[in-house]
């Protein structure tokens, strides 16, 4: 139970930490794209694109993965039959 | 030049966008890297101009790309000299894709490289749709993917010696001339600038042209993919046309997708999956041939179309695009429900069946903790199993205990439904290793048991536990000094999450003639540890030494502590069948621990872990973690 409790918040925690980014993100919409538009005159403003793309990737891959593990859903596990040493 | 254009977002955009984010992600967590067939094409219907739609793709998927590539490594799987000299010259091939990407944007607009995109589209699709269902076809008939020998072509390149030229790949484990890596290189960069989609190219020449094992073919591929991706974003960015709003609405779907799909595949089988892979691949070509018709019209190629036109065709190829993709999620959720719930099915029968046959064996000892009817020994082929299988077998003649070989094949779902054979050789290497590792050991009752997992430490866990055993017995990595290396991290992540105690051996252990060793620091653990080792004397016929350390700088009162622990433990042990000696002394505790085993030549040290914490680092206790790095004979971890 404190397992699932542990496993609960710490999907809590990632998924607020994405909600924000992706709030932040949208509210500065219009500028991120107005940086994008002068990147051809300031080339070194691409490392907007690349620096959000890392931080989103990473947050909301951490929270992806533990909300459906929080959710029960997991990969079947294939135990193929046990042999005997006889058979071998 | 003309500006690029970004679409307006509104509640509509956003949600369609991470909606196709998701299943496509579904599809590509399905079906193998490539869920960018879908994704590129479906922005496009959202009106994002080609140049955007290739841009924003290839954005959001790099740094995915890295975080996979770094998780294979661990497994050894990738060949970062190869992956990083493919992905250089991936980099030109983008380069000159873009080159030409840009030159007919220049030149024709929008229209012209939308066009373009949907030309190179058709005929990929084609070619790898029709590749995929004629495989599909011989799947089926054989119900099972076979390892196939190294293909002949790739004998053929690896036998061209060109001087100045060769290069030494370990994942080929031989030398290959530059000028055949060149070509496929530029390929796979090529075609992901122009469609976001190089792997296509990229992973089956590897394999069918160098020879490279298939395992090792797509977890290189991510390193490519990371390299173009990110150089693509750059080159892409600077033109500025990666719209990262796009990107990252994408990724939020496809996140939750991907995941999902990976899951989707271990409950099928092989062909099911080629099935949908080529179907959808076919429909969505099906659909590109509704808009040329459109940019064909744009360019003044033919007759112009009327608007009305233009828009019924497009709004029926929308529609095309649309069932592909429902039809792809529908497949995937379906084949998710209905294998959960026969899985499930099968474990409950599983279970029914194991605890019946079990019943009679536990009435006989009732020992929930102490019990040894059933080891599990983790054997990878390695080296360092060997002392795992020795100890293992050792204490099961002692105890007349079942042995369970048990070797995980580490299958990653999503890169193997594209590539079959990587299931195959995966499952064919876990064979070997569990049949060498049957071959060491003499136990009356010993079996193998090969699981499939993305992850070996997944594997043994799941697998110890379903196989519902008392012990799993697993080697020791032993390599540079730090402790965390010298366990490895899986045999901690073992350790952190199995549910029965883990007997750590390091490379060339036995079970050697003398007493049990605990080690207690008068803690709840420290209590486990001790009871476990009190328990495992008596059943083995040997002495108990507890052993107690101070460190040097701590105080008299922590002292007196050490010394009541070991008394109470004395006192409890007093008048049963185990002789006890309890050992206070000063230092380290790893070191006295350590120490205090060599002295007494132990067989084995009973340590107490703290259990899982969330943490990997924190899975187990910095002490116990460095008496097992440290000790020089096997340790058992007991929670």
């Amino acid at each position: 139970m404190t397992h699932d409790k542990r496993l609960w918040s710490r999907t809590v925690f990632w998924g607020v930490i994405t909600a924000l980014l992706y709030a932040t993100l949208f509210i500065e919409a219009e500028s991120v794209i107005r940086l994008a538009r002068e990147t051809p005159q300031h080339p070194w403003l691409v490392l907007v694109p690349i620096a959000i793309a890392f931080a989103i990737s990473f947050t909301h891959g951490a929270f992806t993965g533990l909300f459906w593990e929080a959710m029960g859903l997991k990969a079947a596990s294939k135990p193929k039959t046990p042999q005997t040493a006889g058979q071998e | 030049m003309a500006e690029v254009q970004f679409i307006e977002l509104n509640a509509a955009t956003v949600f369609l966008l991470v909606l196709i984010g998701f299943i496509g992600g579904m599809v590509s967590g399905f079906i193998g890297s490539g869920g960018a067939f879908v994704l590129t094409p479906a922005m496009m219907s959202l009106g994002a101009p080609a140049m955007v739609a290739v841009a924003s793709n290839i954005c959001h998927k790099f740094p995915k790309a890295l975080v996979g590539a770094v998780k294979r490594h661990k497994y050894g799987q990738v060949d970062v000299k190869l992956g990083v000299i493919l992905g250089m010259v991936a980099e030109a091939g983008m380069l000159a894709g873009k080159h030409v990407m840009t030159s007919i944007k220049q030149g024709f607009g929008d229209a012209g490289t939308d066009l373009y995109v949907s030309v190179v589209f058709i005929v990929v699709l084609a070619i790898v749709g029709g590749y995929v269902l004629r495989d599909y076809r011989r799947l089926k008939r054989l119900d099972h993917a076979l390892p196939e020998a190294k293909p002949g072509l790739a004998r053929w390149i690896q036998s061209v010696e060109i001087p100045g030229t060769m290069i030494h790949f370990k994942a080929i484990g031989a030398r290959i001339s530059l000028l055949f890596i060149l070509p496929i290189g530029f390929a796979t960069g090529m075609l992901a600038a122009t469609i976001a989609v190089g792997g296509f190219i990229g992973v089956p020449a590897m394999i069918y042209l160098l020879g490279v094992p298939a395992i090792m073919a797509s977890a290189t591929e991510l390193v490519i993919a990371f390299v173009m991706g990110l150089g693509g974003t750059i080159f892409y960015g600077l033109e500025g046309a990666v719209d990262i709003r796009l990107s990252m609405l994408i990724l939020l779907g496809s996140l939750f997708g991907i995941q999902l799909g990976a899951i989707g595949t271990t409950y099928v089988k092989d062909y099911q999956v080629k099935l949908v892979m080529a179907v959808i691949m076919l429909t969505v070509l099906f659909s590109r041939f509704f808009y040329i018709p459109g940019y064909l019209s744009a360019l003044g190629m033919i007759a112009p179309l009327d608007h009305e036109s233009v828009g019924t065709l497009k709004t029926l190829g929308d529609s095309v695009l649309a069932v592909a993709l429902i039809l792809g999620a529908v497949t995937v959720l379906t084949s998710l429900t209905r294998g959960m719930a026969e899985h499930r099915k099968e474990e409950q029968r599983l279970e029914l069946e194991a605890s019946m046959a079990r019943l009679a064996p536990i009435a006989a000892t009732l020992e929930p903790s102490a019990r040894l009817a059933r080891l599990v020994v983790a054997s990878d082929g390695s080296q360092y199993s060997s002392g795992a299988l020795t100890t293992a077998d050792d204490l099961a003649r002692a105890t007349g205990a079942e042995v369970l070989v048990l070797s995980v094949a580490v299958v990653n779902p999503e890169y193997a439904t594209a590539v079959p054979e990587l299931r195959a050789t995966a499952l064919a290497n876990a064979e070997t290793a569990a049949s060498l590792g049957l071959a060491a050991l003499s136990a009356v009752r010993r079996n193998r048991l090969i699981v499939e997992a993305d992850d070996p430490y997944r594997g043994i866990v799941e697998a110890a536990e379903e196989a519902r055993a008392d012990l799993i017995v697993i080697g020791r990595r032993g390599k540079r000094g730090l402790a965390r290396d010298l366990i490895g991290d899986a045999t901690a992540k073992v350790i952190g999450h199995a549910s029965c105690p883990v007997l750590v051996c390091p490379r060339g252990a036995h079970l050697a003639e003398g007493p049990i060793l605990a080690a207690t620091d008068g803690s709840r653990f420290g209590d486990a540890a001790t009871w476990y080792a009190a328990k495992l004397a008596e059943r083995l016929g040997r002495r108990l030494v507890v052993v107690s350390a101070v460190l040097p700088s701590q105080t008299e009162a922590r002292r007196r502590e050490a010394v009541a622990t070991i008394e109470r433990v004395e006192t409890a042990l007093r008048g049963g069948p185990v002789a006890v000696k309890g050992v206070v002394d000063t230092g380290r505790p790893e070191q006295v621990i350590v120490d205090q085993a060599r002295h007494e030549n132990a067989a084995l040290i009973v340590i107490g872990t703290h259990g899982r914490t969330g943490l990997d680092r924190l899975l187990m206790g910095s002490v116990a973690e460095r008496v097992i790095g440290f000790a020089d004979r096997p340790v058992l971890a007991v929670r």
